[in-house]
């Protein structure tokens, strides 16, 4: 326990010269930009905005360890009071109201003051304050809490409603959650899929019929005593009244106790099936910057179906997202800790939400102008002013060809167009090479082999002909840049032969409804449907109903093998059946389908009679999936943030959103304006992927250096520069080949096929198989193993096959020796083929001593006699010095491909 | 290179033990390291218990092995007959004779059931303890030995030979690092080798040094302009793993069969699995602490019989009562757990194709060493070989045993990546019999 989480008492003199705080606009709007009017053509490169030197940053940087003195205290008159909500509606006997009461100062920084501010009710036969700051209602009527804190004050409204009225305890809004504040039906207790102790709950309580079921009838009634309430194992077991394998979870003279004591006195009334919902729950703030060391109290409200709102702070669950930067205490005060951003997840009673609190690296008083290429600079720059950040300078040209050439087409560009574009002068050169490589033929080849990952095409699922049908059709797409709205609405309502129509192969590497629905929600919405299937999902809205809703979508495509091939074919021809149902598990209840969320206005159709809108029907004998399609591919904010998240990715080497396949409320994007200017740049721009990469490689973000400067080292997240990627096990063994002048032969495939070209991870190679490919066996980005191992080390250090390209008498050393070519030709070509850059100089003459050591290095002597006889260097024989330069040049290609530039794209 | 002391670390049973950590150059630099190499190469510990698990790929008949039913009706006895053992009272398949001579070294738990019959799901059931679920994978037991214990001698602790089975029996949701070092290749084949720890073809060790010389100043020259990111770290901890792993002369002997003498290649059986066994406890001798080696071909449809009797009964027997045998000799046994095991047993009741198809409602498991007690039969089923008759045993309990062996509390819980907590076991219980 810490000592001090509650209360923190304020120094306000101290507040000004520590704090770098946008201010309450922060806090309450989302501050968007018009991206039409932000987005422009990228701006030329010019050797103006590179930075001299990244060493002395610019002046006005004051960390926050070494804050100059404080400046004197502000007067009075200027600070300014807000106080969240701005009203309070008391429902029942024993409602409660919180606030949070927010400080700013004229510099813009901002306070929490719930703690030390004046709370008084206006009318107290109304509501009343209690010690514990807690408002709570007397009678009905309206009144007014009055907030006041350094000669300011704000009046928040205060509604009572059935103050007097004697309302029996409610089973799901005051029992259940209680259960759940309290621990009882997390994953590791009862709320264990296997239960614990012979008593099982539903997880975190997103059940209440079942679990009063559980309390009330299971263990024959022994749970509850009606007849002596306190004598229930319900009570009994949390407060050790009797032994409970979970310990003390309860105490007697606390408010959940009184509460389950006084619901079982009430006659243990059930959760009706007409009670209200939660719809969602608000935090407040939801997003906050601090300093380390403050603190910040949070409230959480719930809305209702029925339009009430509660405060549910009492029962809310806190946990922090990255519990270096802040912490959070089970009351909702949160502590920032050190440097960064992280959100706090709070949930209640099935529904969840983030509030989002940034530490500060450093303030930066007088924050410089920073060039901007396009739009994107714009959201990173306006996240990098917030946080006090400074990014690297821009990566010098060589790197970045390389960078553009293994991001975007998964290819290293050859020491020609390396000398090339070093050499070019036009200040545009960037943009010309990405447009270039963008209209690479290598680029549907490398990019098929990301969405033959995602829409898994194998030939041990499909079999050779369908595996094959699928991967030229998504070559084709990609070909001919066929826009990302289209070629998923035509994969998701695709039917016929497997063999002819390669789309409809979806259908058949996922084929039952479960299956296909968290297929496409995964791969197309980048939303983990999975938890839901049997349980509602623990950190998001989606509940098992969402789920079975949205798998019926499926539940009339069928599969037939296919007469005309009979045996030898396996050719399956996919179809609509005239039936199929798809039923809850639990409530065995026929499920319509529906689309995550429900459906969009504009999918409503007006019903005959009425003019209510409802739920659309497919057409008569119609396909479920045109609806589907329908709405993932039209004006959806979740499939257009899904796409451009997975290439942010890709290309960025961190999804804002990360995992990048794993969308959800409480797993916030770190820059969310940027993700949805993304995303609706892509949808206002028919889904064109290629100028998505062109607009994201176009940045001045993406062409950072990878080289940290020290104030930004810390950053792992705010692109302030370019993270270092791992290659794709392909791009690596094609490198591996590139590098040293040899091709691959791959089973069944011609001499020279590349590796990324290859159509699925059926084709033997170990190398690949080391490095790890996507097995396709799931739709998971995380299939593609993310952390290096040893056996990689060792392969690339002692395996036969590198060695074996390194040492041929076709691969480059040999073959330019025989071209009569200098030590310096051979050593700068090496270098062009394995780091796309030529040596630098010392490396160079490292490099040139390191053949001359070698051809040099004494031979070997029979041992000495006689120690006191001086050893005598010899020369090496004349004829061996040609076959030892080989042999140091061969070292040092060798050294080339192990080397950390070569095994990474930075 | 240097060694760093980062602490004291404590073991779940209390013994407090040093951890040490190589550096190499990096510790310059002031780098955090991730926990699996914090706990890299540890010192061992003399009452450490090792696993050799023999995995049967394919689920293997329970009534042709360990739980014959002499006694029967020939559609369910079948072709064999049921021989005594070594200890009275226990009877096994009489295809099975050099192991019904080793009956004291090891236990047969006859009542092992499951309710899972098809090979991939089942095969992740039985090698992490956990039922399939495809939200999760689970972690098998000789990652998580490798997560809690570490390495010794620069072997890596986990090792696998001839392939994962369906992709499981890795690291799971706790990553690729935690994965088996895999062994390809027929250990029978005199020209085998474990692949990438011996220089390849032209290159001899001397010359090892000297391109690992070379990469190191041009390593030096990139760092001067590249400040590491994590990625890079963990690969430069990873060049320095596989470096020691290749000029380790313990880990070069252990690999090398070829020290072995004829005659106990020989006790073996020069058959790829029972050299494998051999390779295994060379592994084990050296510092591996968990060796699993797949065996396939149980999955007899068809041909039961005469796939049984014609090779995989007489492989077996060789290896297994070898590697008992050898272990015992050596005083390796009483910290060598030695469990044989696949993932279902096969129908009792003989097909129209003299095979016998998937069964999970009875298997048995043969398990020995590492201080379990042996000699023994645990559970049996009843008179058709269908069910448990009593004490039925559940998988989870077999993966609680093992862990109980090897002194693992299965109590502790790891963050999966989405960060829901999972115990190692979940509500096995160790079969007191055995202790």
């Amino acid at each position: 326990m810490k000592p001090s989480s509650r209360y923190l008492p304020i120094m306000l003199s101290c507040l000004t010269g520590l704090l770098l705080l946008s201010p309450v606009v922060l806090a309450r709007t989302q501050n968007r930009p018009t991206t039409a009017t932000a987005q422009t053509a990228p701006k030329p490169i010019s050797r103006k905005e590179i930075p001299t030197s990244h060493s002395s940053p610019p002046k006005g940087i004051v960390r926050p360890q070494t804050a100059a003195p404080a400046p004197p205290k502000p007067t009075a008159a200027k600070i300014s009071l807000r106080v969240e909500p701005s009203e309070i509606p008391l429902y029942g006997p024993r409602a409660e109201g919180r606030i949070v009461a927010t400080a700013t100062l004229p510099d813009g920084t901002a306070e929490d003051v719930s703690a030390q501010a004046t709370l008084q009710s206006e009318n107290p036969k109304v509501a009343r304050i209690g010690a514990d700051r807690i408002l709570r209602p007397v009678s009905d009527g309206e009144t007014a809490l009055t907030v006041a804190f350094q000669g300011q004050t704000v009046r928040v409204k205060v509604r009572v409603q059935d103050a007097g009225k004697r309302i029996p305890m409610d089973f799901a809004r005051e029992i259940v959650p209680a259960l759940t504040a309290n621990g009882c039906n997390q994953g590791t207790c009862h709320g264990s899929q296997y239960g614990k102790g012979g008593f099982k709950l539903s997880l975190l309580g997103d059940d209440p019929a079942f679990d009063y079921h559980q309390i009330i009838k299971q263990a024959r009634g022994r749970r509850v005593q009606m007849t002596d309430p306190a004598r229930s194992l319900l009570l009994l077991k949390p407060v050790l009244g009797v032994p409970h394998v979970g310990g003390l979870r309860l105490k007697t003279d606390s408010l959940d106790y009184r509460n389950i004591l006084a619901w079982i006195q009430d006659g243990a009334p059930a959760p009706g099936t007409d009670d209200p919902q939660v719809t969602r729950i608000e935090v407040l703030p939801d997003q906050r910057t601090l300093s380390p060391g403050k603190t910040q109290t949070l409230v959480v409200r719930a809305h209702y179906s029925d339009g009430k709102i509660y405060d549910v702070t009492r029962w809310a669950r806190f946990t922090t997202l990255n519990d270096s930067i802040a912490s959070v205490s089970p009351q909702g005060l949160v502590r920032a800790l050190r440097r960064g951003e992280t959100s706090i997840m709070v949930r209640y009673s099935g529904q969840a939400t983030v509030a989002r609190m940034a530490v500060p690296y450093a303030q930066i008083a007088r924050y410089p102008k920073l060039p901007e290429h396009n739009f994107i600079d714009t959201h990173i720059v306006r996240k990098w002013k917030n946080l006090g950040l400074l990014p690297s300078e821009l990566s010098d040209d060589a790197s970045f060809i390389r960078r553009v050439f293994l991001d975007v087409i998964g290819t290293p560009p050859t020491p020609e167009e390396v000398q090339a574009f070093l050499a070019d002068t036009a200040p545009d050169k960037r943009a010309k090479l990405i447009d270039r490589v963008l209209d690479r033929p290598e680029y549907a080849d490398y990019w098929s082999l990301k969405w033959g990952d995602l829409l898994r095409s194998n030939r041990t699922t499909l079999g050779s002909k369908g595996m094959w049908s699928l991967t030229n059709w998504i070559r084709a797409q990609l070909r001919e840049n066929r826009p990302a709205d289209q070629f998923v609405y035509d994969l998701i309502t695709a039917q016929g032969s497997t063999f002819t129509n390669g789309p409809a192969n979806y259908y058949r590497v996922a084929s039952n409804p479960p299956d296909l629905a968290e297929t496409t929600s995964q791969v197309f919405l980048g939303v983990r449907l999975q938890c839901a299937k049997c349980h509602n999902h623990p950190f998001e809205k989606w509940t098992m109903s969402d789920y079975y809703r949205f798998s019926a979508f499926f539940a009339r495509v069928g599969q037939k093998g296919s007469q005309e091939f009979g045996v030898f074919g396996g050719e399956n021809v996919v179809r609509l059946n005239n039936g199929g149902e798809v039923y809850h598990p639990k409530s065995g209840a026929l499920m319509k389908p529906a689309p995550l969320g429900g459906y969009p206005e504009r999918m409503k159709r007006r019903g005959a009679q009425t003019a209510q809108l409802t739920d659309p029907e497919p057409d008569a004998g119609g396909d479920r999936r045109v609806l589907l399609a329908d709405w993932i591919t039209k004006d959806n904010i979740l499939f257009a943030r899904n796409i451009v998240n997975r290439y942010w990715g890709y290309l960025m080497g961190r999804g804002l959103v990360e995992p990048i396949d794993d969308q959800r409320i409480t797993n916030p994007p770190t820059n969310p304006e940027l993700l949805d200017a993304l995303a609706k740049d892509f949808m206002d721009n028919g889904y064109d992927i290629k100028r998505l990469i062109r607009t994201i490689c176009n940045s001045r973000v993406y062409q950072l250096s990878s080289q940290p400067t020290p104030a930004n080292r810390a950053d792992t997240l705010f692109y302030t520069h370019h993270p270092i990627k791992r290659l794709p096990a392909e791009v690596l063994l094609d490198l591996v080949n590139f590098a040293t002048g040899t091709q691959e032969k791959f089973d069944g495939l011609p001499l020279g096929y590349r590796a990324i070209q290859l159509p699925d991870p059926q084709i033997n190679s170990y190398f690949l198989d080391t490095f790890g490919r996507a097995p396709r066996v799931i739709a998971c980005e995380c299939e593609r193993p993310a952390e290096p191992n040893m056996t990689q080390a060792l392969h690339l250090m002692m395996g036969e096959m590198v060695n074996r390209k390194v040492q041929s008498d076709n691969a480059v050393v040999a073959k330019m020796i025989q071209e009569k070519r200098s030590d310096r030709e051979i050593i700068e070509r090496l270098y062009l083929l394995a780091l796309a850059r030529p040596p630098r100089s010392e490396e160079m003459e490292s490099a040139l001593r390191i053949i001359r050591d070698f051809q040099e290095r004494p031979a070997k002597l029979p041992a000495q006699p006689n120690a006191l006889i001086p050893q005598v260097a010899v020369q090496r024989k004349p004829e061996l010095r040609e076959r030892d330069r080989r042999t140091a040049l061969e070292d040092i290609l060798w050294a080339l491909l192990n080397s950390k530039e070569f095994v990474f794209n930075r | 290179m240097f060694d760093i002391e980062l602490g004291k670390h404590v073991d779940c049973d209390g013994v407090t033990r040093r951890d040490f950590l190589k550096v190499g150059g990096l510790a310059a630099l002031g780098l955090m390291l991730p926990d699996f190499l914090r706990v890299a190469s540890a010192s061992p510990n003399r009452r450490d218990v090792s696993v050799i698990l023999l995995w049967m790929g394919g689920g293997p008949s329970h009534i042709d092995t360990f739980d014959p039913k002499p006694d029967a009706p020939q559609e369910i006895r079948g072709e064999f007959a049921a021989i005594p053992t070594k200890v009275s009272g226990i009877q096994i398949s009489d295809k099975l004779p050099l192991l019904a001579q080793q009956m004291d070294k090891f236990s047969i738990l006859r009542s092992v059931t499951s309710p899972d019959n098809t090979h991939e799901t089942a095969t992740h059931y039985l090698l992490t303890g956990y039922p399939f679920n495809p939200a999760i994978p689970y972690p098998a037991y000789g990652s998580v030995l490798a997560r809690e214990k570490g390495s010794i001698n620069g072997l890596p602790p986990y090792v696998l030979m001839h392939g994962l089975p369906f992709g499981h029996g890795g690291g799971g949701y706790m990553g690729a690092v935690y994965n088996p070092f895999q062994i390809n290749g027929d250990p029978n084949n005199p020209h085998f080798s474990v692949q990438d720890v011996s220089p390849p073809n032209g290159v001899n060790m001397e010359r090892i040094q000297r391109r690992r010389a070379i990469l190191q100043e041009l390593d030096t020259f990139q760092r001067q302009v590249e400040t590491q990111q994590r990625a890079v770290q963990t690969m430069d901890q990873f060049y320095e793993q596989a470096y020691n792993l290749i000029t380790s002369p313990v880990a070069k002997k252990a690999f090398d069969l070829k020290q072995e003498p004829e005659k106990v290649r020989d006790q073996y059986g020069r058959n790829h699995f029972g050299q494998s066994c051999l390779l295994a406890r060379r592994l084990i001798e050296a510092g591996v602490r968990f060796v699993t080696i797949h065996f396939g071909g149980w999955d007899t449809h068809e041909n039961n019989f005469g796939a049984l009797k014609g090779h995989l009964l007489p492989i077996l027997d060789r290896g297994y009562a070898g590697l008992l045998q050898d272990l015992h000799e050596r005083g390796m046994l009483d910290t060598t757990l030695v469990v044989w095991m696949g993932e279902f047993g096969r129908t009792p009741k003989v097909n129209s194709s003299a095979g016998r198809d998937h069964w999970a409602q009875a298997m048995s498991v043969g398990i020995g060493g590492g201080g379990v007690k042996t000699g023994m039969v645990v559970g049996s089923t009843n008179e058709r070989a269908e069910a448990p008759r009593d004490r039925p045993i559940r998988v989870e309990d077999v993966a609680a045993t093992i862990y109980r062996a090897l002194g693992i509390n299965t109590e502790k819980e790891y963050l999966t990546p989405q960060n829901r907590p999972v115990r190692i076991n979940y509500d096995g219980v160790p079969i007191q019999e055995l202790f």
